[in-house]
């Protein structure tokens, strides 16, 4: 499987009246073809920020924005707004944002609403931009007469598809989920993320989904990034990371979830995350950490590979100590 | 604290209310009334629609000052002697004022207030003028009305027939311009062609004024005073009732803020208690204060105030009363109101009403605390609005009739058509205190709206 | 139950919610508690599951009387409590306390911490000032928000939500109630605080003795936490069952949709689809009549579209509503 995005030394670092936030500080993956990445971390961690550098849809307080973001051998960050708006936003590179279902214009009907990537983008006329639009909502499995309701006349769950469609209306070949699921209940989840399921199948996508719920996560990732304090302290493989998460964050991440069907003992992670605009020397974990050592709180690891294409930001794996 | 415009708000009230306070304290509130009533007598020494006195920099001539010379007043310039004359009953009296005139403009008045005292026949004065040069004019004997007489020498024909022909008589044949006025031709530079041309200089210098006076009877005597009217008076000028602006301006300070303060304070948190127990108790309470304010916002609430006040001579003390009535039932209502209804469903609220917190308090400890900050900036915004209500008021001449606020004193000037005679000082002072006291609480009020509104900081 | 202790008692409880539809327009009503009962003992940890919308919250509104209940009975401590007025139930409020889903919003932000705590307090006249300082530092101990000191001179916004959601457990405990309800209490928590504050919780419960309702939407975590689970759907209560037994053995359609809807970190899930039932929970205005999971149910029958089903005890402490089950008792 070839590799249809790849980004290096990622960074985006916002201007506020207390410092510059290091949103995203550093960060490094790759996303195959026709696979999910997911991106999985608490609150704060940057994840967010990540989907937004990604698509390029920054705010004004913006302090650097830096790196390289290679689409189909091209590098992105370096094409001016226009040239990414008109190439590779909506084009390539979709995206359904969370609460997503309270992003939809309350004024405007949903069929015009799913249709507009297509008029903005390719300039297509509107009947058959809503003729499109009509087969999309169909196939994410809402019946075509909705297309004339307003959004206040679908339930949760048929809005959140309506923006799914919306994002694939332009046939883009990666699709940036940014918990598309928070506010449903856990059936109409379920439905979604068969739907999810099925699209990639058919169409051939390439996911990114963030999100904070691990178990969630497992329904399509095949490899989950896991970000800490603005940076991907853990790359992994799905079978390798849901049964052996590698960096210790990780680890108790995945031991504080409780889960239906197995039987195990919960564990939580004392103390909070660190500020982002003046994060510590050396490994951002290291104070909350277990394991940590000397060089834990002196030096910040760089990214150890323990598997091909697995990796972790842990001096324990630099020193064999794991 | 980092908005400039707060910064700039603040030294503007700290400014207006060190003037208020200082009004307060040098001349006290009845003082101020009587003074500002004061029939004529009070300010008979001051020149008429007197300039202030910084308008000297822009004219770029020294203007004059009003000279006050009392015989009954030991001091440099003043002498006064008395002589019976042997024989008869008869008394004679010289007074000698003495002033050195260098200004570069004409007085604007000149007046001689006559105190004698005598039994039955008044006295004669015989008045002479020396100019600096030393040429003097004799004007003819007169009589004194009364023992309290005036001669208003600037306005009296007589004095003027006098000078004239004083001049034709010195300058043979001179064709005296009808321009002339008795103050020119006194202390004008005069010869045959400033005479015929009506345009004269100041003479500069040292002028006496003698009179000597017959007085008739043994404890008969008299003594004057001569105010020589000066073109500028005090850091504010005068009006047309010689009333020195200054003291309105200053008591318009502390009358402006009490008013504008207390008004808008009163409103807001009458506005609040009511919008609070309407939104908290919904139903019919609400419905009620709902409807009434809707009405009450549709009243047009100046006319009803011109209306009143037309009928009713009434005090600013009552018009306040009457304001805040009139506005109680505002729109702030209508924003309080959705505040608290917003905040009603807060999770602290339920949490409250699970402990076991009566309506009462919750409605006092928890809602109250949490609205007023966003309430404040409304408050100090809503002051300059009253203020230019009560200057409103007293311009169209429906205030309080005696109070020297800012208002009052537009309404006299309009009244004597000040622009028209170009007393410009008379409209711009009271006008630039309004526009400052507008700023200073407007900027306040927005950068307040800033803190208080973290959305707005970004702006 | 099977106790005869019996600390709250709920009877075929209604809570309707009235909506009137414009000026002059008719009253429609939501039907968001629909007959619900069941009884709790001392000391008894309960969780009710169920989705947005399914009632769960009333109901929890319902019990503490914040409102009144349409229909049905509410008994605490063996007394009638469904209709008196609020004036003449202080001392229930004593006995009960809410824990509530949003850290920041459940706490007056002008207000220091030791003055939350202290609220209650006043309100129901407890100590003097100096006995009320005492029980104050010691709730923030109990709840491990130390040095005790520090914490209580704070304000809310300069607390995590974590630490807020203690300061809610410690404000909900502080009157010494025998029942509590929370609702949604780590939701809007991060996952790693998640196990911290439900264990607190569940410490706190067992240590006192106190009855709790514990409401959530995330089945996963009742596990940690009560002996028994309701689940509710629609403003009915489908199943009631111990913990172990419902979450090994659901009897009710829902709720073994529930469960099969739910993943484990599994990598093997993305290679296959879930079975879950289509559509969306009924409008609780106008309920289809029968069962209210019928239109969605895989097993439904006739009978099931026109009779609602009453509860079967299909086995001991194992409540059922569901015609599937008729044969039992």
């Amino acid at each position: 499987m070839s590799t249809i995005l790849s980004v290096r030394n990622l960074r985006l670092y916002f201007s506020t009246r207390k410092g510059v936030v290091k949103a995203v500080d550093n960060v490094s993956l790759d996303l195959k073809k026709g696979e999910t990445l997911a991106i999985v971390g608490e609150s704060g961690c940057g994840k967010s920020s990540l989907a937004r550098a990604l698509i390029r849809l920054l705010p004004r307080n913006v302090h650097t924005y830096s790196g390289e973001i290679l689409l189909d051998g091209v590098d992105v960050i370096k094409l001016s707004e226009e040239m990414f708006r008109r190439s590779v936003r909506w084009r390539k590179i979709s995206m359904v944002f969370q609460g997503a279902q309270n992003s939809l214009n309350p004024v405007l009907k949903v069929g015009f609403q799913v249709a507009e990537p297509l008029m903005i983008h390719f300039g297509v006329s509107r009947e058959e931009a809503l003729t499109e639009a009509k087969r999309y909502l169909r196939l994410v499995g809402i019946h075509e007469s909705f297309a004339e309701r307003y959004p206040f006349e679908l339930s949760g769950g048929m809005k959140q598809r309506a923006v799914i469609a919306m994002a694939l209306i332009t046939n883009p070949e990666i699709v940036i989920l940014d918990e598309p699921t928070s506010a449903l209940d856990v059936i109409t989840q379920a439905n979604i993320m068969n739907l999810l399921k099925k699209l990639q199948r058919e169409m051939g996508l390439s996911y990114i989904f963030i999100t904070h719920d691990i178990a969630l996560t497992s329904e399509l990732a095949d490899r989950v990034a896991v970000m800490y304090a603005g940076e991907v302290v853990e790359i992994s493989d799905a079978e390798e990371f849901y049964s052996r998460p590698r960096h210790p964050y990780a680890e108790k991440l995945m031991a504080s979830v409780p889960t239906l069907r197995v039987e195990k003992k919960l564990e939580f992670i004392p103390g909070t995350p660190p500020s982002l605009i003046n994060p510590p020397p050396g490994c951002r974990f290291a104070p909350r950490c277990p394991y940590a050592f000397e060089r834990c709180l002196k030096e910040s690891p760089p990214p150890y590979e323990y598997k091909p294409g697995c990796f972790v930001r842990c001096w324990l794996y630099h020193e064999g100590k794991r | 604290m980092t908005y400039k415009s707060a910064i700039v708000g603040i030294t503007i009230l700290v400014f207006l209310v060190a003037l208020s306070v200082y009004a307060v304290v040098t001349i006290p509130y009845d003082e101020a009334i009587k003074l500002w009533r004061g029939s004529e007598n009070i300010w008979i020494n001051n020149p008429r629609n007197a300039l202030p006195e910084w308008w000297e920099w822009f004219a770029g001539k020294k203007l004059p000052r009003t000279i006050v010379l009392d015989s009954r007043e030991a001091g440099f310039g003043v002498s006064k002697a008395a002589t019976p004359i042997v024989g008869t009953g008869m008394k004679l009296v010289t007074i000698n004022f003495l002033f050195e005139y260098d200004y570069d403009d004409f007085p604007s008045e000149l007046n001689f207030f006559f105190f004698a005292k005598y039994q039955r026949d008044p006295p004669v004065v015989k008045l002479v003028i020396q100019k600096p040069g030393g040429e003097e004019i004799v004007f003819p004997r007169f009589l004194l009305r009364a023992p309290n007489d005036t001669l208003y020498y600037s306005i009296s024909m007589d004095v003027l027939n006098e000078l004239v022909g004083y001049y034709t008589s010195k300058y043979g044949g001179v064709n005296v311009s009808e321009k002339l006025s008795s103050l020119e031709l006194t202390f004008g530079r005069a010869t045959r062609e400033s005479l015929e041309a009506g345009v004269m200089e100041v003479e500069k210098g040292t002028y006496r004024v003698r009179m000597e006076v017959l007085c008739f009877g043994e404890d008969s005597d008299l003594d004057a005073r001569v105010v020589i009217y000066g073109k500028v008076h005090g850091p504010a000028g005068t009006d047309n009732l010689r009333r020195p602006l200054e003291i309105a301006l200053l008591w318009g300070a502390p009358l402006a803020l009490a008013f504008g303060l207390t008004a808008s304070l009163l409103t807001t948190i009458i506005q609040m208690i009511i919008a609070t127990i309407g939104a908290w108790y919904g139903g019919i309470v609400d419905d009620i204060i709902q409807r009434l304010t809707e009405v009450y916002m549709i009243l047009p609430f100046l006319p009803f105030l011109i209306l009143i006040s037309a009928f009713y001579k009434i005090d600013i003390w009552v018009i306040l009363v009457i304001v805040i009535v009139l506005s109680i039932f505002g729109g702030g209502i209508k924003t309080t109101r959705a505040l608290v209804l917003s905040i009603k469903e807060y999770p602290y609220i339920e949490a409250a009403k699970v402990y076991g917190a009566s309506n009462a308090r919750i409605i006092f400890f928890y809602i109250i605390p949490k609205i007023l900050p966003p309430l404040v900036p409304g408050l100090i915004s809503a002051v300059p609005g009253f203020v230019f209500l009560e200057a409103a008021l007293s311009f169209l001449g429906l205030g309080d009739p005696f109070l020297p606020t800012w208002g009052k004193v537009l309404n006299d000037a309009y009244n004597a058509g000040a622009l028209y005679r170009g007393y410009f000082y008379w409209v711009l002072e009271p006008a630039v205190l309004l526009m400052l006291t507008a700023y200073a609480f407007a900027f306040l009020g927005f950068a307040l709206d800033r803190v208080v509104n973290p959305r707005l900081r970004e702006m | 139950m099977g106790e005869d202790k019996v600390l709250l008692q709920v009877e075929n409880l209604k809570m309707w919610h009235t909506v009137r539809r414009g000026f002059f327009g008719g009253v429609v009503y939501i039907r968001a508690v629909d007959g619900v009962s069941f009884s709790i003992a001392p000391g008894e940890a309960v969780s009710v599951v169920g989705e947005s919308g399914s009632g769960k919250t009333t109901l929890g509104k319902t019990i503490l009387r914040l409102h009144e209940p349409t229909d049905g009975k509410l008994l605490f401590k063996g007394r009638d409590i469904t209709h008196t007025p609020e004036k003449e139930l202080l001392w229930f409020k004593r006995e009960t306390g809410l824990v509530q889903q949003d850290p920041y919003g459940a706490m007056p932000s002008f207000m220091t911490i030791y003055r939350i705590l202290e609220e209650p307090l006043i309100i129901h006249k407890v100590g003097t000032r100096e006995e009320r300082a005492e029980m104050i530092f010691k709730a923030l101990e109990e709840v491990r928000l130390t040095p005790a000191e520090e914490f209580a001179f704070k304000y809310p916004h300069m607390l995590s939500g974590g630490q807020l959601q203690r300061v809610a457990i410690a404000r909900a405990l502080i009157l010494k109630p025998s029942l509590v309800i929370a609702d949604e209490p780590v939701s809007m928590l991060d996952a790693s605080v998640r196990v911290e504050i439900l264990t607190l919780m569940r410490e706190l419960q067992e240590k006192r003795g106190i009855s709790f309702i514990y409401i959530t939407h995330d089945l996963s975590t009742t596990r940690y936490f009560s002996e028994w689970i309701f689940i509710m759907y629609a403003g009915h209560i489908v199943e009631r069952a111990k913990t172990r037994v419902l979450l090994q053995n659901p009897l009710h359609p829902y709720t073994r949709a529930l469960l099969a809807a739910i993943p484990d970190p599994d990598p093997e899930n993305r290679k296959r689809f879930r079975e879950v039932p289509p559509g969306e929970p009924p409008s609780l205005i106008n309920p289809p009549p029968g069962c209210r999971f019928a239109p969605r149910c895989p097993y439904a029958f006739e009978r099931c579209r026109s009779e609602e089903p009453p509860e079967f005890e299909v086995e001991p402490d194992h409540y059922v509503k569901c015609w599937l089950y008729v044969g039992a008792k």
